[in-house]
């Protein structure tokens, strides 16, 4: 065990003999600022090991003895759920469960249906009789829901065709030919398809009997589209790291791209003039999720189980919301957040104050408003779920002939 | 150069039943299969299926130890024990050689080569390079041919409009359709097949599924798709309609997927396979086929959600190293 190996290395508390908690997952959560605080408030220590979504994923099905807490996404959770590297976890255990169940079968349901298509989150939130996943509630969840956020692309107003910058925001821009040469694309085979999807969706390049869900000939076609798009010089690159959307943006090389919210902060916090597009089509939604090792157990489990509360409490969903991102139990957030905080980065109001970010450094100018309405308007606005669809797999392997192509 | 018509224990059994007919065989000359193995360069099982055969049409005889004896017209001789060259068994004889050596070589590479290609479906779409594959198996095209021939029948591979042998993908929708293939017929052709299932072969079937489960998961991704081979093809296959068998066959990939599933993933902590596999024997054993058909039925349907779920897993293996002879082809 590390603290062991490590012998008196000097951390803020003194956690000998206290459980290391290991945890996977990616840059999105995973941050120091937010590991050195739960490791005082919860007198443990904490292991993060970051990776990529791919290589977090991979970890996650094939290794669970490598780590007890996996913190990514509802859209992954079934695959490591199937592979039975993570633990079924008693909802009873989790302090701040009414609020979230509240958010999980209100704020993100229409007329009985889950917002959205694709993976929903609830669709795989409860764990069935039969140990499969799925909506109707019980007593254990796969994962405690967490981090979310709607994700659309982010641009250069100043930067882009003129004519489209007259027009309302739309998934087409990214494979619009007004923007061909200065666009860029997430290199992920379920998040980079599905904003092509919906891009080519909306410019009418393509059907989809349901967008959450591709069939081969739907693959097929959209790879297909890529692929002479990309030939025909229309991407710049597909990025691979936030930090590279980010670079691509404040350098100029690219006018459009697909655009996470850590980048968008992060070129704020530059000056970086970059609008977050709120696209007439809808939203593309995440709902991050943490979940235990299927080998955790006594003490590893029950500081597992501390750490997922802690989330919950409402000082990490502030931190996490200075980056624009929502969390499912938000009352408790309220009160880390300052009045102008909450007003402009929940409630949709213009910025009362300048607002800093992360960093400390000014990310929103005090009159600033957040495109596409308050945190409930931009919900009920999601019009697909990342997904690992039925064919995500053979999804897979055309994406990286598109990469190589 | 045609498709190779008989098997491996048909060219043995027609050499022999020749050599019985002609009466080149002295009468009381004890047939071991080792030895007669030997002499035509095979293995021992297609000898053992073809002196079971003879000894079931009453061409060669048991006795009172171990192998066959040559009848004796006029009754009861004593068994001679001679060298089979010597005694008159001319492998030459009654026998196409190069048709012998095809089948053997046919033999030797398919179980490698089925399980070759299998391992590659779930990675894309594969043109088979003939050429290559035979200079991969060391065996000639005649070979060749008539290996993706049997890959054909059991769904492994396709031949394409522009006569090209295409691999793969591997896809959801494909296994969602052989499972409904599968679950429409092979329930029905178990219950057909009842009348010619013994009773102690049954029971052997069902003691290999508990002594697998008892070393769980001490077991090799071998040893459990053998098991699907007594129960899909010993049991299920049983029947005397043989068009349905080779349309059961060919809707049978996902047992070559089971197999690609293992080697790729490992061994599961737990599977419920086995005691599924059981339930269908013990059912035939108990004389239930009505029985035995539903435990059948609700085995292919979990096996259905269990082959999805392990083809989303694979999604995070990336593309293993590949046989030469499979090119990476676009739809």
């Amino acid at each position: 065990m590390k603290a062991e190996a490590d012998g008196l290395a000097a951390p803020q508390v003194n956690t000998r003999g206290k459980p290391v908690l290991r945890v996977l997952g990616t840059k999105v959560t995973l941050i120091d600022e937010i590991r050195r605080r739960a490791e005082s408030d919860l007198g443990i220590r904490l292991d993060y090991s970051v990776g990529d979504g791919i290589e977090a994923q991979q970890r996650a099905a094939t290794q669970p003895s490598s780590y007890d807490v996996y913190d990514q996404w509802f859209n992954n959770v079934d695959i490591v759920w199937s592979s039975g590297a993570i633990q079924p976890l008693r909802a009873a255990r989790i302090t701040n469960w009414a609020q979230v169940e509240r958010h999980m079968r209100t704020a993100l349901m229409q007329n009985g249906q889950p917002i959205g298509r694709g993976d929903a989150p609830i669709k795989y939130l409860y764990v069935q009789p039969d140990k499969r996943l799925g909506p109707h509630p019980t007593d254990y969840i796969s994962a405690l829901p967490c981090v979310h956020h709607v994700d659309a692309f982010g641009y250069r107003r100043r930067s882009i065709a003129p004519e489209l910058a007259g027009e309302p925001e739309s998934w087409g821009w990214l494979l619009d030919p007004r923007c061909r040469g200065r666009v860029a694309l997430v290199d992920d085979p379920a998040i980079g398809a599905a904003d092509a999807a919906l891009a080519a969706q909306a410019l009418g390049l393509a059907e989809f009997r349901d967008i959450g869900n591709l069939t081969i000939e739907e693959i097929d076609a959209l790879t297909r589209l890529l692929i002479r798009k990309k030939r025909a010089g229309h991407f710049r690159t597909c990025w691979s790291s936030i930090d590279e959307a980010t670079a691509l943006m404040q350098e100029g090389a690219v006018d459009i791209e697909s655009l996470w919210t850590p980048s968008l902060t992060a070129l704020w916090s530059r000056g970086v003039d970059v609008q977050y597009a709120a696209p007439k089509e809808g939203y593309r939604g995440w709902h991050g999720c943490l979940a235990i090792s299927v080998n955790a157990r006594g003490a590893v489990l029950d500081a597992a189980y501390d750490y997922l509360n802690w989330w919950l409490s409402g000082w990490a969903g502030a931190v996490m919301a200075r980056q624009g991102y929502y969390m499912a139990a938000h009352e408790a957030v309220v009160e880390h957040l300052s009045p102008a905080e909450w007003g402009y980065w929940y409630r949709g109001e213009p910025a009362a104050t300048d607002l800093c970010g992360p960093d400390g450094s000014i990310v929103v100018r005090q009159g600033a408003r957040r495109n596409g309405g308050s945190y409930w308007d931009r919900l009920s606005r999601i019009v697909l779920w990342n997904s690992s669809m039925d064919e995500h797999n053979y999804l897979v392997r055309r994406w990286a002939q598109f990469i190589a192509a | 150069m045609g498709r190779l018509a008989r098997k491996l224990y048909e060219i043995v059994y027609d050499a022999l039943e020749g050599h019985l007919r002609d009466r080149r065989l002295p009468p009381g000359l004890v047939l071991l299969e080792g030895p007669v193995a030997e002499i035509f360069r095979t293995s021992r099982a297609p000898v053992k299926t073809a002196l079971r055969m003879l000894s079931e049409r009453g061409l060669v005889e048991r006795f009172n130890g171990r192998g066959f004896i040559v009848p004796d017209p006029d009754g009861g001789t004593e068994p001679l024990r001679l060298d089979l060259r010597q005694a008159g068994l001319d492998p030459n004889a009654h026998i196409d050689e190069d048709e012998l050596q095809n089948r053997v070589a046919w033999e030797r590479i398919y179980s490698a080569a089925e399980r070759e290609v299998g391992l590659a479906l779930p990675f894309g779409r594969f043109q088979i390079n003939e050429a290559r594959m035979g200079e991969h198996f060391g065996v000639s095209r005649t070979v060749v041919r008539d290996v993706l021939g049997r890959m054909q029948e059991r769904g492994l591979v396709e031949k394409a409009p522009r006569s090209h042998w295409i691999a793969g993908p591997l896809t959801a929708s494909a296994i969602r359709e052989f499972y409904e293939i599968r679950v429409m017929l092979e329930p029905q052709a178990l219950i057909q097949a009842v009348p010619s299932l013994d009773i102690d072969e049954l029971a052997a079937m069902r003691n290999r599924v508990a002594l697998l489960e008892a070393r769980y998961p001490q077991v090799s991704a071998e040893e459990l798709t053998g098991l699907d081979v007594d129960l899909h093809t010993r049991c299920v296959q049983r029947i005397a309609n043989k068009r349905l068998v080779a349309i059961i066959r060919q809707a049978q990939l996902p047992l070559i997927a089971n197999y690609t599933f293992l080697s790729h993933l490992g061994i599961p902590e737990e599977t419920p396979e086995l005691a599924e596999h059981k339930l269908v024997f013990e059912h035939l054993i108990q004389g239930s086929p009505a029985a035995a058909a539903a435990a059948l039925k609700a085995h292919l349907e979990r096996s259905l959600d269990r082959a999805l779920i392990r083809l989303k897993v694979l999604s995070v293996k990336s593309t293993p190293p590949l046989p030469p002879y499979l090119m990476a082809t676009a739809p």
